[in-house]
């Protein structure tokens, strides 16, 4: 016989009664001082969503397709274009820190994927070798092939309560919490390299070291940029052969991020990329109403203009005519 | 299904109350057989054929058994054992065993190819089919009779608390609670609530958000690490892997208590062990008791001189690593510990007691063996035989001594929990939980209570599987 565990006899009912309005008071308070500071509930991205989105843009009951990075999902609102294109449904592919070829290639081989496939251009993405970020991408796809079934369930659940309460916020670990309490707002950012969240208005200093250039991967050699260009040029070709369209977003870039980009692709830029896709390419000069937005570390929208940038997007497409209508 | 997800409390719920509805004991047991099944199918629903197939294939040969004479009851034993050894074989080693043959045939000279089996391992099928077997072990020696209700043995094989990742539960200690209804008394389920408040807390918070991140980074694979760096790197892991492995086994006692089933404790302060023997009798528990009695005293034990007695230590902790897992990472971790275990006894046959006697003595001796259970992690971890000789070579003979892929931030945080750990387990060595409980005053639970639940909550976005899980 092994030892079996049994229960110490313990006040339990007043234990749990202290504990739970202990905890309801500090929860409360907590909600209430961040939600008096400006922020307000966000979802956290996660593998389940993720694939739930992923479905449907397979089954073709999304129209517009979004695949990027951090910086798509702190600066365009699906919600907002939902509202704005009547009998529209977005799905979100865009995913923190991940490369967007390995999505767009998965989207081109899937024939049952048809929609306006909206691609956010970063150059350090386009322009760089990125082979961690591309691997990443890859197993994450691949992930898909196997999820539990009940992570369906899991994903609404987790997303009704991250709707409801700031305090389940995916950001705010103990470690922000301090920084928060003790006001260091760009620490609080800095160190949570999410941006998927409707964050506060703060912006951050001038100087702001740019998180998305810290690394040190290798510009693509000419060669490789010809073959990246070929490669992106195919996936196009596939999903647009199946009456799709694709559409590389450049949202654009302010301060430090912008003066590094000009000094590492002195030649390789925006106008190039524009240059080998111009029947695909939205730039930022195109969206109109968006001059005085300033991307507050240079790269990732500040959530307040969240709305500004995805109705210049919106606007921009129906102008354009590039969202392909549900079938 | 994963304890600290979301959709394990809605199924719980439901749980509790249908078991706590006026309905028949036995119409409660099929509920929690059912439900059983649908915990294990949230994964992949096909998988529970493989469940159904073990749990038949061990009624039937132990109602076999049970039925002949003694001296006829291995043609049971050897149908128990080919069908679950074969099970495990097939989904956990048919891969290692392909790539091996190749290898083997290629250093021959030869030219082998066989096809990537690429077999998807079915969650927990090394506790269950360890569990069955010991069930079909107990029956052919006698220790045992033959469940009479083949409700009863389902449940044993597939309670869905322990069900993917132990602790590995006895028949003779499950099954005679099956017999009269389970209720949980108010103390149970305040004791089993609570467990499963401490079990996630120790998983989410420490093991996921405290230790992962750093142990990944050293074990990233990315550079060789410094000496700092493996030594914070592997104290991580060692206090990840046992908040994630001892936080699934003291949610799935809780999870049982809540429902009025006893399991047995499957960790008892590992790391406070002084000594190897000590640290076995208290990491992993039903693990280690199942390989002594299953393979150490099958094989002879201590009976037949000292010489095949460590012989007989080496192959029960290389089983043992091998239960891990298919590489030969495990075998050598498997090995380290019996080579551990071996250098031991023969120290013991040099009066040990004598050495660990005094305070200081013993402190030193624990730290010894902390260290070495540390290193041993090493293999564990790695992703491959040339990571673990590198990370391990770097930690005993360091080239660079600094930090460099951790921050010191990070390492004074791993240093802080572990020395927190350690200390607690050190305090509460020659104690149980519920002891040490017993002394502590009902606001202190309900305080400590809202500081777990409000650091799950803000830490536990991720909901990483356990690492056990993989075994």
């Amino acid at each position: 016989m092994m030892p079996m565990h049994r229960a110490p006899a313990v006040r339990w009912a007043r234990a749990f009664a202290l504990g739970a309005l202990t905890l309801f008071i500090v929860l409360g308070a907590l909600e209430l001082a961040l939600r008096r500071d400006g922020m307000r509930p966000s979802i956290a991205d996660s593998k389940y969503l993720w694939a739930q989105h992923r479905n449907m843009a397979k089954e073709g009951a999304a129209v517009i397709i979004l695949v990027g990075s951090s910086k798509f999902q702190g600066a365009i609102d699906p919600a907002l274009i939902e509202r704005r294109i009547p009998s529209t449904s977005v799905a979100n592919l865009a995913m923190h820190g991940k490369s967007p070829f390995p999505v767009l290639s998965d989207l081109a081989r899937d024939r049952e994927v048809v929609g306006t496939v909206l691609v956010e251009f970063m150059p350090s993405r386009f322009f760089r070798h990125e082979h961690h970020t591309v691997r990443d991408t890859e197993a994450h796809i691949r992930s898909m092939d196997r999820l539990p079934v009940v992570s369906g369930v899991e994903t609404a659940v987790r997303h009704w309560f991250q709707s409801q309460f700031v305090v389940v916020s995916r950001w705010l670990s103990p470690r922000r919490l301090v920084l928060w309490a003790l006001g260091r707002e760009h620490d609080v950012l800095a160190l949570s390299r999410s941006y998927s969240n409707r964050f506060s208005a703060r912006r951050f200093p001038a100087n702001f070291p740019s998180p998305a250039y810290n690394w040190s991967d290798e510009n693509l050699s000419r060669g490789e940029l010809e073959k990246r260009v070929e490669e992106l040029r195919a996936w196009v070709q596939a999903i647009e052969g199946r009456d799709g369209r694709v559409v590389f977003v450049n949202l654009g870039s302010s301060g430090t991020a912008r003066a590094m980009e000009e000094q590492l692709w002195p030649e390789q830029g925006w106008s190039w990329f524009r240059a080998q896709f111009p029947a695909n390419t939205l730039g930022s000069d195109e969206l109109r109403g968006i001059d005085d937005v300033i991307y507050p570390d240079g790269i990732h929208a500040d959530a307040t203009d969240t709305t500004k940038l995805t109705r210049a997007l919106v606007d921009a497409l129906l102008e354009r005519q590039l969202v392909v209508k549900k079938r | 299904m994963i304890f600290n997800s979301l959709s394990f409390f809605l199924f719980f719920g439901v749980v509790l109350a249908v078991h706590y509805s006026p309905l028949a004991w036995k119409w409660r047991k099929l509920a929690l057989l059912l439900f059983s099944y649908v915990f294990y199918a949230a994964w992949d629903p096909p998988l529970v054929l493989l469940l159904w197939f073990s749990t038949l294939i061990d009624w039937f040969a132990a109602r076999y058994m049970q039925r002949v004479a003694p001296h006829r009851r291995w043609v049971g034993l050897a149908m128990s054992l080919v069908s679950n050894l074969g099970l495990l074989g097939y989904f956990k080693y048919g891969g290692f065993v392909t790539e091996n043959l190749v290898d083997l045939v290629a250093l021959a000279g030869g030219r082998l190819e066989l096809a990537d089996p690429d077999i998807i391992l079915p969650v927990g099928i090394s506790f269950y089919t360890f569990q069955t077997l010991s069930y079909s072990i107990d029956v052919y020696r006698g220790n045992l009779r033959a469940a009479s209700s083949f409700l009863d043995f389902a449940l044993y094989v597939t309670f869905f608390p322990q069900l993917v990742a132990g602790p590995i539960v006895r028949a003779s200690d499950f099954i005679p609670q099956c017999a009269s209804p389970r209720r949980a008394s108010p103390a149970q389920l305040g004791w089993g609530l609570w467990l499963l408040v401490v079990g996630l807390f120790e998983k989410v918070v420490i093991a996921d958000y405290l230790m992962s991140p750093t142990a990944d980074e050293v074990y990233s694979g990315k550079f060789v690490p410094t000496f700092a760096d493996g030594w914070v790197g592997t104290f991580a892991y060692a206090i990840q892997v046992f908040c994630d492995f001892a936080g699934y086994s003291t949610c799935a006692i809780g999870v049982a208590m809540c429902l009025g089933f006893a399991l047995p404790d499957n960790f008892r302060y590992p790391y406070a062990a002084i000594g190897f023997s000590d640290f076995w009798r208290r990491w992993h528990i039903s693990l280690s008791q199942w390989l002594r009695d299953y393979v150490y005293v099958s094989a002879g034990g201590n009976r037949n001189g000292e010489l095949r007695t460590y012989v007989n230590l080496m192959l029960t902790m290389l089983l043992g690593g091998l239960w891990h897992g298919a590489s030969w990472n495990f075998v050598i971790w498997g090995g380290l510990h019996g080579g551990y275990l071996v250098a031991e006894r023969a120290l013991r046959a040099l009066r040990w007691g004598r050495w660990v006697t005094s305070m200081a003595a013993r402190g030193f001796w624990g730290a010894v063996t902390f260290l070495l259970v540390c290193l041993a992690w090493v293999f564990f971890r790695a992703a491959t035989f040339e990571q673990a000789l590198a990370t391990a070579g770097s930690m005993i003979w360091p080239a660079d001594i600094g930090l460099r892929q951790v921050s010191r931030g990070d390492a004074l945080q791993i240093l802080t929990v572990l020395l927190s750990v350690v200390g607690v387990q050190v305090v509460l060595r020659n104690t149980t939980l519920e002891q040490a409980a017993a002394k502590v005053p009902w606001w202190c639970f309900g305080i400590m209570m809202s500081v777990m639940i409000f650091t799950i909550l803000l830490v536990g976005q991720r909901n990483e599987a356990f690492i056990y899980f993989q075994f």
